[in-house]
């Protein structure tokens, strides 16, 4: 009961300030945002239209530089596919046709470097955009009439890796087999927000727009706000507590010292749990709605989220317990803050080195391993040892961040994807290993304040 | 069995001794008053008694155990000085918060809360946040909250701050209530003219010592003294009753005759009687509360700085000078 008295009193007191009410609007906006992002999904004429035409709008810009590069176009054309009705498994074949107003400017469109205009540049090109296929195979165009007394009287074929001949118009025929991608929420679709602005040129696959979504939109930007705000509100539970004469009142009441203390940090952490369950819950249920992505992957957020600020407002604890104000509380949270997000990155560059470097000399023994390189060009080696040493006790923020980000991404892609966005190694961190290490330092820093407000005269 | 009890008490705030070994004892049903100067240790005295300080030295005990501890607290009652509640609260919210924290049943706040804050005239404002409350008002709400669950003891520590004379009198009339229910009030306070309407025993605090205990008649009786006045134009015969063994001294238009030991007033009134005198005025005199504090303090050293220009007098000697 004297727990409850005091989650009401936090929530009145987290109220009384407006930013409770803030941070549900703002929560409500994120959950109604990723609610207006759908999902058409596009043909494949799309799928390749889209970026030509950008490429030729750029071009077009710059009306002089175009003519100098024999003004091109590029289009797609006659294509026909296998199965148009899943066009997810069909294979495709099309012309790929670039033309230019003579066959004088076909020659300087070869020759201006970087333009889908000779035979490897086309291949390359569509290699590129047609990735998801195991193969693609583009036929150069036949030559012209004109040059088959040519080839005929033994002139070469290729010539500085074009034909010697141009024409206005030429016609690759391009064939794209083994669509890698298996069901229809990996082809890619055209997204749209605010309900029906479709974002230009923007064309992912569902699975790929709902991790994006998921991992960038909400699980960092969204959750970086609301920890922020977070630790801003919650920073003042304690030090107000502790003023002068607010003190007196509570601890002359029937409870002890460190149990008042330790009701206070959970209504901190029941307020940041309610916030980030009413965010979490609502962004599963926006996102399913709308792509059909219905794995529980995302749901881990809530808890990792509450667990995230349950470290960080350990920190503000001890720190409203020892100085009695705010504003130092949230300096020192914010501090603490970055400082395990530096060690944890600092130290998964270490590992990544190393890892990357051992992988090096398995398989070539003579590798060009620079043991005296520093990593990312300022961190000296010398250092490794204790940011390994530091970080076995620093609590597991940044770890569990990159894995809510890689939960995430097994929730919604496919292994296919999953490679694709680099999770395709097992996890370096552990599960209990990042618990246990973070659960230590937030009981060693409550313990802290504990000991510290029980001792203290007030 | 004593209410409170402290033996030898002692608290240092580092290089400040702010109690140097007092003992106090307290009687259930008493309203005891404890006075002294701006710090004295009063309030010090009253926090180590709530666990809110930790004693340096010495024992102190509330209703037969420890004082400070978690089981104690629950059946006592703290007016704290200056409090600050949290503004968030209303009056009736805060007094819910606080009711759930002594274990009060849902039922029991929603009866006895609205009662209490009548009683201290807040009721109409109980509803609005404490924010928008007076002085005055969060000074009744303070009293209200350290009463509604019905302790065995309060401590209330200048519990009249910021009240206005009315609310002062209803104030004094709660405390009553409590000794007539058998409750123990504890009263810190500096309004002596209070103390001694309403204490039945008081203790004077001295720099962190206790200088004088006892009942508020032992504290303020005094030889037997009366001011004498005669009707206009008529002469006091001074000389006459210097000579009996009566010590006169004129104040103002009247004389002061202080009696001998074993003698009464009547000799002197026959005098006057017999010079053909008519007697205005006679009053047996009496020291007040604030009389005795002002002698006592002004004897000793002051907590606060020493104010220039101030005579040391002894306890019960006739004042100088008194407007
Ligand atoms: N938290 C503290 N830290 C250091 N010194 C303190 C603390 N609290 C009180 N003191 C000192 O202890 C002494 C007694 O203070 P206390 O508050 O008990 O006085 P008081 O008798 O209640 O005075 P007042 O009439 O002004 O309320 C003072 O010298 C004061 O400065
Ligand atoms: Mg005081």
């Amino acid at each position: 009961m004297q727990f409850l008295a005091f989650l009401g009193d936090s929530y009145r007191e987290a109220r009384s300030g407006w930013m409770l009410q803030l941070m549900l609007v703002l929560s409500a906006l994120l959950v109604l945002l990723v609610a207006s992002i759908g999902f058409r999904p596009i043909t494949v004429q799309d799928q390749l239209d889209q970026p030509l035409k950008l490429m030729t709008r750029l071009m077009a810009a710059n009306p002089e530089g175009y003519a100098q590069l024999g003004k091109p176009t590029f289009a797609v054309e006659n294509l026909s596919a296998t199965d148009p009705n899943t066009p997810w498994r069909s294979d495709y074949a099309f012309d790929f046709v670039v033309a230019t107003p003579s066959a004088e400017d076909m020659r300087k469109a070869r020759q201006a470097g970087g333009l889908p205009t000779t035979g490897a540049k086309v291949r390359e090109f569509l290699r590129q955009a047609l990735e998801d296929y195991e193969r693609v195979e583009v036929e150069d165009p036949p030559p012209p009439p004109a040059a088959g007394a040519f080839l005929a009287a033994g002139g070469p074929a290729v010539l500085g890796g074009s034909p010697p001949w141009a024409t206005a118009e030429e016609r690759y025929r391009v064939a794209a087999r083994g669509n890698k991608v298996d069901d229809p929420l990996a082809w890619p679709h055209q997204v749209s927000v605010l309900f029906a602005w479709d974002v230009p040129f923007m064309h992912v696959p569902t699975r790929t727009g709902a991790y994006y979504i998921e991992k960038w939109l909400v699980s960092e930007a969204g959750a970086w706000v609301a920890l922020l705000v977070s630790v801003i509100i919650t920073a003042g539970f304690v030090p107000n507590m502790l003023a002068k004469g607010s003190l007196d009142l509570l601890v002359s009441k029937p409870i002890g010292r460190s149990r008042l203390l330790i009701y206070k940090y959970v209504g901190g952490l029941t307020f940041v749990f309610l916030l980030a369950a009413f965010t979490g819950a609502g962004v599963w249920l926006a996102v399913g709605l709308r792509t059909g992505l219905w794995t529980p992957h995302f749901l881990a957020l809530i808890p990792i989220l509450t667990f995230y600020f349950a470290v960080l407002y350990s920190v503000s604890t001890l720190a409203g317990v020892l100085t009695r104000s705010t504003l130092f509380a949230i300096l020192a949270t914010g501090l603490a803050w970055g400082l395990f997000w530096v060690v944890g990155k600092a130290n998964d560059g270490v590992q990544n080195l190393k890892a990357v470097e051992a992988d090096m000399r398995a398989k070539m023994p003579t590798a060009p391993v620079d043991p005296d390189g520093p990593m990312w060009g300022f961190v000296p080696r010398w250092l490794f040892a204790p940011i390994t040493a530091v970080h076995a006790v620093t609590p597991r923020t940044y770890e569990l961040d990159s894995r809510l980000g890689r939960v995430i991404a097994e929730g919604v892609l496919t292994p296919y994807q999953l490679g694709k966005q680099g999770y395709d190694k097992p996890p370096r961190e552990d599960w209990a290993e990042m618990l246990g290490v973070s659960a230590a330092f937030v009981v060693l820093m409550l313990g802290l304040a504990c000991w510290r407000f029980e001792t203290r005269d007030h | 069995m004593p209410v409170i009890e402290t033996r030898d008490l002692r608290k240092h705030y580092g290089p400040v001794k702010a109690l140097k070994g007092v003992s106090i004892r307290v009687e259930p049903g008493e309203i005891y008053g404890l006075l002294g100067q701006n710090g004295a240790g009063k309030t010090t005295l009253i926090k180590i008694l709530l666990g809110i300080v930790h004693k340096t030295d010495g024992s102190a005990d509330l209703l037969g155990r420890p004082a400070g501890t978690v089981a104690v607290r629950q059946q006592v009652g703290y007016l704290p000085e200056d409090h600050r509640f949290p503004e968030y609260h209303t009056g009736y919210s805060l007094m819910d918060f606080y009711g759930q924290l002594y274990g009060m049943p849902r039922a029991d706040r929603r009866r006895k809360i609205p009662e209490m804050l009548e009683v201290v005239g807040i009721k109409a404002r109980m509803d609005y946040r404490i924010r928008t409350y007076s002085k005055g008002m969060k000074q009744r709400l303070g009293i209200a909250q350290s009463l509604f669950h019905d302790p065995a003891v309060v401590f209330l520590d200048e519990p009249t701050d910021g009240v206005d004379p009315v609310g002062r009198r209803e104030i004094r009339d709660l405390m009553q209530g409590l000794k007539e229910r058998g409750k123990t009030v504890f009263l810190n306070s500096h309004l002596l003219g209070e103390v001694e309407q309403v204490c039945d025993r008081v203790a004077i605090l001295q720099r962190g010592s206790l200088a004088r205990q006892g009942t508020v008649a032992d504290l303020t009786r005094q030889a037997g003294r009366f001011v004498i006045g005669l009707a206009p134009g008529q002469e006091f015969p001074s000389d006459e009753v210097a000579r009996l063994g009566y010590s006169v001294e004129p104040v103002g238009g009247r004389v002061e005759v202080t009696l001998p030991d074993g003698q009464g007033i009547d000799p002197v009134l026959g005098l006057l009687h017999a010079r053909g005198l008519n007697l205005r005025h006679l009053v047996e005199k009496k020291q007040t509360l604030e009389d005795v504090f002002v002698a006592m303090v002004d004897a000793a050293d002051p907590g606060t700085d020493r104010r220039p220009g101030r005579r040391a007098r002894e306890v019960g000697a006739p004042a100088a000078r008194r407007k």
